[in-house]
């Protein structure tokens, strides 16, 4: 089910008196609903892979309490078990097919007969995602950071919670636990500050991104034909696309479990708005970030240790990161890219240069700013072009478009009514760049807060598309 | 009470943006998709059926004189709507069955052909065992036809914010597609030579990887005799291959040889008068090779009324 499709507009309602009325005070008939609301919310989707979640949460919910219950050097035994058989479905779906064409392609190479079949199956959407999240949970078991969780509807729910099911964020047991077990008192800010989430995130999803999903899926498609500025147009407005795609379902994500009294951890900063790759990286799906600065990064040694080992350890996150986002060659030189970026950052120790907010106390950016965010999306720009296209040849062939004469050029597709929206959705982001989200806006008189959000519907009502594109990330 | 303010504040805005959704269903017409004044207004007495060489190329006007001349039920109406969404099959009888008015006896059924309304693909752009294309789509989605306005199908197959109709109503937009309301698809493109090489490009090269991609249907054929069957209780039926440009027609050969040879047997077997208009193709011009233009859509609709005139006067003689 999509967040922005009809049966969710049915969907959402229908949970939420059945868990504040017909459930209201008891926790536990409320974290049934959200599994069996959660069961439906996936099931839309393909229903046989719901089999699939179940097998990862059966192993992860004995791993947990297996561990707990074990000392010594058999706990490191089962936390091998647990992670190899979680990370083994992962990798049946969706890295098996990879591995299978690049060992025939090898074996072909080398003139060896030798030939696998590949599996005819669709990756379980949100796989990726909900795999991380059980992981960081068994993990955290073993470093005995977390108790292991005896409820299993519980635990279900928490691998299972449809606002953040198939596309994070990739929450921590820490911060969603206890969250199952408090009582729910159903709280007015809370849900009206969800909904204006939700409202932001819509938005930001099928006015901006669908629509300049239209632009880019073409300019990619016919990238041959087509001039470099023209594809300079594709790239940039790629970048806003999968930005507003990603933040805008994590948002609605976040406003949906507000709903419910949940507080999901923010995923997206307003990344655009940095001031170099470093900080952007500490803005960007932070989730998935974190997790790989936890569970990766820092038991590898981090940033400690001679150059190196430093340079050994970024390309390490940087790759995984990009083959965590898909089995193809596209995502690993994307990530490739990115840890080439962050380097000299790194090296230099100034990757922790920008931490605090940009512009703080102030309605513009100083010049030196502007250079920073726009070298920042710049860069981004170019290694999105990896994240986007179907294969290394188109990749490579659009890039040398991008760099050739023909860039100087005027491009072929202008959408003046997209560009106004674009330049609307900036301001207003950079505006709210303190907030959450920059709908945050309970502090406004009565009148201005319809105003803005009369101005969101008209958006809406007059230039969103609903052709139930999927959001990028389900894919992952 | 927090509940209760919350819900008020949330009933509120959902009723306000009912009541707009509700009003901007009033303005969808011609212009808020290619199929969506076909789901609504009444039953219809004559229809041409096929797919979007037939919706664009065919005009029902150009048949008006020859229904009144005839003594047949008119007007004429066009049903037809792409290869994708009404090739012959269950999905799009079932909607020509509602579309037709049942106490019409005597309606005019132009009925166009061509290979893909008989074929099937064989994979899907997965590689995976291709479905039925016409199983996702306005004609399958939607179960009331002739309702006005229609919000069903409007709920299912409208792609843009429901204001869009207001803007595509008070010509805000800009449109190339404008379906009248006797459901001639009217798509005004520019005509010059160098626009229509290069669509004719795209749509050769897309022709192209159909080859070896699609393979004749006996379910299709046979819903095909099904289709005149049922038209033919109601009336009589003519059954037409409008002509494409020569390049399309190579391809096609291509991916269906046969295809003369089964539409041949199956007019004699159905007894049903055909004409492939291919014969005469260089008389038209083409707005991608596949489609005829706009103003050779009235010549190709008279040659075809006149076929059909020249029939009757023959069988009256």
């Amino acid at each position: 089910m999509l967040f922005n499709s009809l049966e969710f507009a049915i969907f959402l309602p229908i949970v939420f008196a059945l868990f504040w009325f017909v459930a209201a005070g008891r926790t536990r008939l409320q974290n049934a609903i959200l599994l069996v609301a959660s069961c439906i919310f996936y099931m839309f989707l393909i229903p046989e892979y719901i089999l699939v979640l179940f097998l990862a949460i059966i192993i992860d919910y004995f791993a947990g309490i297996w561990l707990e219950r074990t000392t010594g050097k058999k706990r490191k035994w089962i936390l091998i078990l647990s992670v190899v058989s979680t990370c083994m479905i992962l990798f049946v779906f969706k890295y098996y097919n990879f591995f299978i064409d690049n060992t025939n392609h090898i074996a072909e190479l080398i003139g060896w007969n030798y030939s696998i079949t590949a599996l005819q199956i669709a990756l379980p959407i949100g796989l990726s995602f909900h795999t991380f999240q059980s992981l960081s949970y068994v993990i955290d078991v073993y470093k005995n950071e977390q108790k292991a969780e005896k409820d299993f509807l519980t635990y279900s729910v928490y691998v299972m919670f449809f606002p953040q099911l198939v596309a994070g964020p990739i929450e921590r047991a820490r911060n969603l636990f206890p969250q199952f077990h408090r009582k729910k008192i159903f709280d007015y800010e809370q849900a009206a500050d969800g909904m204006r989430q939700i409202l932001w995130g819509l938005f930001t999803k099928v006015v901006i991104a669908d629509n300049c999903a239209i632009l880019v899926d073409t300019i990619f498609r016919y990238y041959g034909g087509e001039s470099g500025s023209t594809l300079w147009v594709g790239a940039a407005l790629f970048s806003i696309q999968i930005y507003c795609d990603f933040s805008g379902y994590s948002n609605m994500a976040l406003g949906i479990a507000k709903l419910f009294g949940f507080n999901l951890m923010q995923n997206f900063n307003y990344p655009y708005f940095s001031r170099d790759i470093a900080e952007f990286w500490r803005k960007w799906h932070i989730s998935l970030t974190t997790w790989f600065r936890d569970y990766v990064y820092l038991p590898l040694g981090g940033s400690k240790g001679g150059t190196f080992k430093v340079i050994r350890n970024t390309f390490i996150i940087f790759l995984v990161s990009g083959f965590w986002h898909g089995a193809n060659w596209t995502f690993v030189i994307w990530g490739f890219l990115n840890a080439l970026y962050f380097l000299p950052l790194l090296l230099s120790k100034r990757h922790r240069k920008h931490t605090g907010m940009i512009a703080e106390g102030k309605i513009l950016p100083s010049i030196r700013e502007i250079i920073g965010m726009a070298t920042t999306f710049f860069l981004a720009t170019v290694a999105w072009v990896f994240f986007r296209a179907d294969n290394l040849h188109v990749a490579i062939e659009f890039l040398k478009k991008m760099f050739s004469t023909s860039a100087l050029t005027m491009p072929a597709y202008r959408d003046w009514i997209l560009g106004l929206f674009i330049i609307a959705f900036m301001i207003v982001e950079w505006l709210g760049r303190a907030k959450q989200h920059p709908l945050e806006i309970s502090a406004l008189s009565p009148w201005k807060r319809r105003s803005i959000y009369a101005m969101v519907f008209a958006g809406l009502f007059f230039y969103a598309v609903y052709n139930a594109n999927q959001f990028i990330y389900f894919q992952f | 009470m927090a509940m209760k303010k919350f819900l008020f504040k949330i009933s509120i805005a959902v009723c306000l943006a009912l009541i707009l959704h509700i009003i901007a269903g009033f303005y969808a017409g011609g212009k808020t998709d290619a199929y969506y004044l076909r789901f609504t207004g009444q039953p219809q007495q004559s229809m041409i059926i096929g797919t979007s060489r037939a919706a664009q190329g065919m005009v029902p006007s150009q048949f008006n004189q020859l229904i009144k001349e005839n003594g047949f039920e008119g007007p004429m109406y066009n049903f037809a709507f792409t290869s994708l969404t009404s090739p012959f099959g269950k999905v799009y009888l079932n909607k020509i069955e509602q579309k037709l008015n049942p106490k019409v006896k005597n309606g005019l059924f132009i009925l166009t052909v061509e290979p893909y309304s008989i074929c099937i693909p064989l994979t899907d752009s997965t590689g995976r065992k291709a479905k039925l294309p016409e199983l996702k789509g306005a004609l399958y989605n939607t179960h009331f036809t002739n309702v006005t306005p229609n919000y069903e199908y409007l709920l299912h197959n409208y792609t843009n914010g429901w204001g869009h109709m207001f803007l595509e109503h008070f010509n805000f937009t800009v449109n190339e597609m404008d379906l009248q309301s006797d459901g001639w698809l009217e798509v005004d493109v520019t005509m010059d030579s160098l626009s229509i090489a290069k669509r004719s490009k795209g749509k050769i090269s897309n022709h192209r990887k159909s080859v070896g991609q699609y393979v004749l249907s006996p379910m299709r054929v046979d819903y095909l005799e099904k289709t005149i069957v049922f038209l033919q209780q109601h009336g009589k039926v003519f059954m037409v291959r409008l002509p494409v440009s020569q390049p399309i027609y190579d391809v096609e050969l291509d991916i269906l040889p046969e295809f003369s040879d089964v539409i041949a047997r199956t007019a004699e077997k159905m007894n049903v008068p055909y004409n492939d208009m291919n014969g005469a193709k260089e008389l038209y011009q083409y707005k991608d090779g596949h489609h005829i233009g706009r103003e050779s859509a009235f010549d190709c609709s008279d040659s075809v009324a006149r076929w059909v005139s020249g029939l009757l006067q023959d069988v009256q003689r």
